[in-house]
């Protein structure tokens, strides 16, 4: 598989706060990359670089042949029929005056694309492919429920048949039974036309649904990447465990059963850089396993993600 | 309909045919619709729903919140033998804070913002009791300490901005258990905070209520969440109970439609699903213009299984099925056996 | 809070210079702009060539503007002697000039006239206070009672009806109105609180009254606007979920939230009265800052308009500065944020 998306070293500051601290990752073409973590820790920040609504501090973005992390926009116009993004909250990604079929019709207007069968067509093509009627063509966004308008924001997104689609949150604003809707609508979209997603989210069950590999952020960095099964079944990074353990499962017959590591406080906020590991004051690895020797390694030495092909981890003392 | 669930004699809790009115422009909203459920002494009871069931609304009924507005609360609320819907205010103010508290949803609104977490804690406990200020502060202390604050000597005199999202709800928790009441209303408590802390404060009300014996009636959105913590389960979709059951019971043996719909929608962190989750399509249905029949029947793939359409004509009673298992469905017990789908 | 507290008063100095640079600018240009005689605005009369050479030169007006600037504020400091070209005056520290028609240093007169501006500033501000913040949470708590359409309707009336008018029907009644309300008839005059505190206080509820209509009003709106957003917080819920009886909601935790806004605008609202009432001054003939400005104004007495204006604008900063410190003390967030 090629890798349609290569992102490498990528860092942002706001003001002397570092959100995203040197992040490193590769989508390829036709596969779901998750990453997930809890607030503060940049993945949403890393949505918006990646698809340049933000613009990095430092790093590289390699998309589908182009570094654009300096590209000017005008440069990134072309590039972005391939390079599209779903926003969490769709009634605030959408303009409310426009109607529905203003709103799908303007990716065509903007790149200048003349669908064959003319754009009223293809918009109503698009808006029965995610599942809105095409006779609701003239509503406004306030008319839809909050899953329509995920759709119609899905839609916006699909009009020019994308490479890659970043999902920031996609789902987290919806009640389940319409989020299973999306959810289901997303990867129907994806096995049809070959899509590519870079899936961000902090809802770690939605994530394994849908990904094949999966990247776990803490406070700026990635600290585990492995594909889906491996880092679902046998996460080694301690992060990684208490997120899983801490996620509740619908069934109390395992409550009981199930290993649960619980974290203590609440995940910091970004800063600036620190000395060695910045997971080490909540890790309970660092608290009850190790020795002083290995305690002293983590405090001053700033674990790498490694390079393993079955899955990367930072850490100095992961789990096998 | 008095002998549907549990005998009454047993709960701290019992609400009966609880209807809650909003009038607006457009018509009344009825949030709340006929709910009827127990709760019984040292249980905690989760209320699940989605946004627009009426879960939360429930909650703020039965500690009188919405007296202060236009909403029209009827039905029976009886907590310890009293009426809570009919007593006078004065006596609801006497049971607030110190045998029925509340934790809301997001702790940073709803402390005060100009006053020290400290204060706050101890003037919840002040109203009840008279002690003096040293002593309020004492005990305050104690119960910050208790939450998990660290340091709460010295954090009892810092403001709520100062603490972080989970230490905030801890405090939340504190101010409520302070008096301990004998039911806590704990209004989506780790919907605004991460899954990490979620588990902190989970298992902190879990192991309070073993403390001080308080009932806990946890309102959520989370299927996971009820199912970590609570002992009993009440389904609610569209202001009404459609499901109560022992949690172990509800998991393994759902008998309504919509429990199949919500179990199936959920993608699951500890196993893989197939590949499609099974939503329920549809939206739910508007409060202003109820269906006649079942509220659910719209969006429910099993009504044809029942004989004469009755589902769109004939509103279900809620029935109770064995081993304190209740269900709101014209299904017959044999059908729902059956026609139950494989979840996990 | 000292670095919060540090912060502001640097701030404050700031604008104190800027705001001293300007008015002096100000007072400079106009009578360039004008092609007046500058000896005539400095002296506030008429004069001889000579006698302008004379003022000129002591005035320095040939000097550069920095230097003349600087002359004007170490005049403030240290006192300095000024001419209107027939006698010598010595103007005694701190000096903010001269007014050669009264014959009397322009700080003297306004230190004469401050203590009026003050008692009728923060006698009807006090009133304000006490009815404008208790009508306004009144009607807050009783929203669409009998009371809240009423204060609705008197507030309405309050802020649209001018002071002038209020005023001037005020004086006619209380002094030649009916028998029964003719409780001035030797006029509403002005005593110093120092001779004669019941005179003062009899003279100055007129103007207060005055005063304080029109505020209340305003001050009423603004107190139940922002308490109704207030009871529907988060926080004023979670205070009935504890028990606490309705005076301790709406008075400890519902009041609390709506102090600071109230407190800022009051701030602002004094530092401005204190600069002059002008109207309510003028029309009860009370020897305040107001008049004292209208006064120089009609007669051309440039030092004294000058004076005031400093004098005004540095009341504004204080009040700016007092409404900061007291938000920090206020709001906890302010504290802590830098």
């Amino acid at each position: 598989m090629t890798d349609l998306l290569s992102v490498s070293d990528l860092r942002k500051d706001f003001g002397g706060v570092r959100a995203v601290d040197g992040v490193s990752f590769t989508v390829r073409a036709g596969e779901t990359l998750g990453l997930v973590g809890e607030s503060g820790c940049g993945k949403s920040t890393t949505a918006r670089l990646v698809t340049r609504l933000l613009e990095p501090t430092s790093g590289t973005v390699r998309f589908d042949g182009h570094e654009i992390s300096r590209y000017s926009e005008r440069r990134l116009r072309p590039l972005r029929r391939d390079l599209q993004i779903v926003f969490q909250d769709p009634i605030a990604s959408l303009n409310p005056r426009h109607t529905a079929g203003t709103i799908l019709a303007a990716p065509f207007k903007i790149q200048g694309v003349r669908p064959p069968g003319g754009q009223r067509a293809a918009v109503a093509d698009l808006m029965a492919r995610v599942g809105l009627n095409p006779e609701h063509y003239n509503r406004y966004p306030h008319e839809f429920s909050g899953g329509q308008r995920q759709r119609l924001g899905i839609a916006r997104a699909l009009a020019l048949r994308p490479k890659l689609v970043v999902c920031d949150e996609p789902v987290s604003a919806l009640d389940a039974s319409v989020q299973a809707q999306v959810v289901n609508l997303l990867a129907d979209l994806r096995d049809e036309y070959g899509l590519s997603y870079l899936f961000v989210a902090h809802d770690m069950a939605v994530v394994r649904h849908l990904s094949d590999r999966v990247a776990v952020m803490y406070l700026g960095r990635i600290v585990e990447l492995a594909d889906r099964d491996t880092l679902y079944a046998a996460p080694r990074h301690p992060y990684t465990k208490a997120l899983l353990s801490a996620v509740p499962v619908p069934d109390p017959a395992l409550r009981e059963r199930r290993e649960r590591v619980l974290l203590r406080g609440d995940p910091p906020a970004p800063g600036q850089a620190a000395v060695g590991c910045r997971f080490r004051s909540r890790c309970p690895r660092y608290r009850d396993d190790l020795d002083d020797t290995q305690r002293d390694r983590c405090a001053t030495e700033d674990p790498q993600l490694s390079d393993d092909p079955s899955g990367a981890v930072a850490c100095h003392f992961p789990s096998p | 309909m008095p002998a549907e669930t549990t005998l009454p004699g047993d709960s701290l809790l019992s609400v009966r045919d609880l209807r809650v009115q909003f009038p607006t422009d457009d018509g009344i909203v009825r949030s709340v619709d006929g709910l009827s459920f127990d709760v019984a002494p040292g249980e905690i009871v989760g209320v699940v729903g989605e946004s627009g069931s009426g879960k939360s609304v429930t909650g703020q009924a039965i500690l009188g919140l919405l007296r202060r507005t236009r909403a029209r609360v009827t039905g029976e609320i009886r907590f310890d033998g009293r009426d809570l819907v009919a007593a006078p205010e004065a006596e609801l103010r006497r049971l607030r804070g110190a045998e029925l508290a509340m934790v809301f949803q997001d702790p940073l609104s709803a402390l005060h913002p100009y006053y020290t977490v400290g204060s706050q804690v101890s003037e919840a406990y002040r109203v009840h009791n008279r002690v003096s200020k040293r002593a309020a502060r004492e005990r305050a202390t104690q119960m910050l300490d208790r939450v998990g604050i660290p340091e709460p000597h010295r954090r009892y005199d810092a403001y709520p901005h100062e603490f972080s999202g989970g230490m905030r709800q801890r405090v939340m928790i504190a101010m409520a258990l302070v008096c301990t009441p004998r039911l806590l209303i704990a209004d989506e408590p780790t919907t605004a905070l991460d899954v990490t802390v979620q588990a902190q404060i989970l298992e902190l009300l879990k192991d309070l209520r073993d403390e001080f014996g308080s009932a806990v009636l946890l309102v959520t959105h989370d299927l996971g969440v009820v199912a970590e913590t609570c002992d009993s389960v009440v389904v609610m979709y569209a202001g009404q109970c459609v499901e109560q059951a022992g949690v172990e019971d509800l998991f393994a043996r759902p008998q309504a439609p919509y429990t199949w719909g919500l179990l199936g929608s959920m993608p699951r962190v500890d196993q893989d699903r197939r590949d499609r989750l099974a939503p329920i399509g549809g939206q739910p249905p508007s409060l202003l213009a109820m269906p006649p029949g079942c509220a659910f029947e719209p969006r429910c793939g099993y009504h044809e299984e029942v004989p004469d359409g009755r589902c769109r004509t004939e509103r279900p009673a809620l029935v109770h099925s064995g081993d304190g298992h209740s269900v709101r469905c014209h299904l017959t017990t044999g059908q729902r056996l059956t026609l139950r789908p494989v979840t996990s | 809070m000292l670095r919060y507290l540090l912060g502001r008063i640097a701030g404050a100095l700031t604008v104190v210079v800027v705001v001293s640079v300007v008015t002096f600018a100000i007072f400079q240009l106009a009578p360039r702009l004008t092609g007046a005689n500058m000896a005539f605005y400095y002296t506030g009369k008429a004069t001889s060539e000579a006698q302008a050479a004379a003022v000129a030169q002591k005035f320095g007006f040939d000097k550069p503007l920095p230097e003349q600037y600087w002359t004007f504020m170490s005049g403030i400091v240290a006192g300095r002697d000024l001419s209107d070209g027939v006698t010598e005056v010595e103007c005694p520290a701190p000096c903010l000039g001269y007014s050669f028609r009264q014959n009397r240093p322009v700080l003297e007169m306004i230190g004469e006239a401050f203590p009026v501006t003050l008692g009728l500033t923060l006698g009807a501000a006090v009133l304000w206070l006490l009815f404008g913040v208790a009508a306004g949470v009144l009607s807050a708590v009783r929203r669409g009672s009998v009371f809240d359409r009423l204060a609705t309707v008197v507030s309405l009336i309050g802020v649209s009806v001018p002071e002038f008018f209020t005023g001037m029907l005020l004086i006619y009644l209380l002094t030649s109105g009916p028998a029964w309300l003719r409780l001035y008839p030797d006029g509403i005059n002005y005593v110093p609180l120092t001779e004669d505190p019941v005179g003062w206080f009899a003279a100055m509820v007129p103007p207060w009254i005055c005063l304080a209509l029109l505020f209340a009003a305003l001050y009423a709106r603004l107190t139940r606007a922002t308490m109704l957003e207030t009871m529907n917080e988060d926080y004023v819920r979670t205070a009935w979920a504890k028990g606490l009886p309705p005076r301790t909601v709406v008075g400890r935790h519902g009041l609390r939230a709506v102090l600071p806004p109230i407190v800022t605008l009051v701030g602002l609202d004094v530092g401005a009265l204190l600069g002059g009432v002008v109207l309510i001054e003028t029309l009860f003939s009370f020897p305040g800052l107001g008049r004292l400005a209208y006064r120089a104004i009609t007669s051309q007495d440039l030092p004294v308009i000058m004076g005031v204006t400093i004098v005004g604008a540095l009341l504004i900063v204080f009040a700016n500065l007092v409404v900061d410190l007291l938000y920090g003390v206020l709001d906890p967030r302010v504290r802590n944020a830098r």
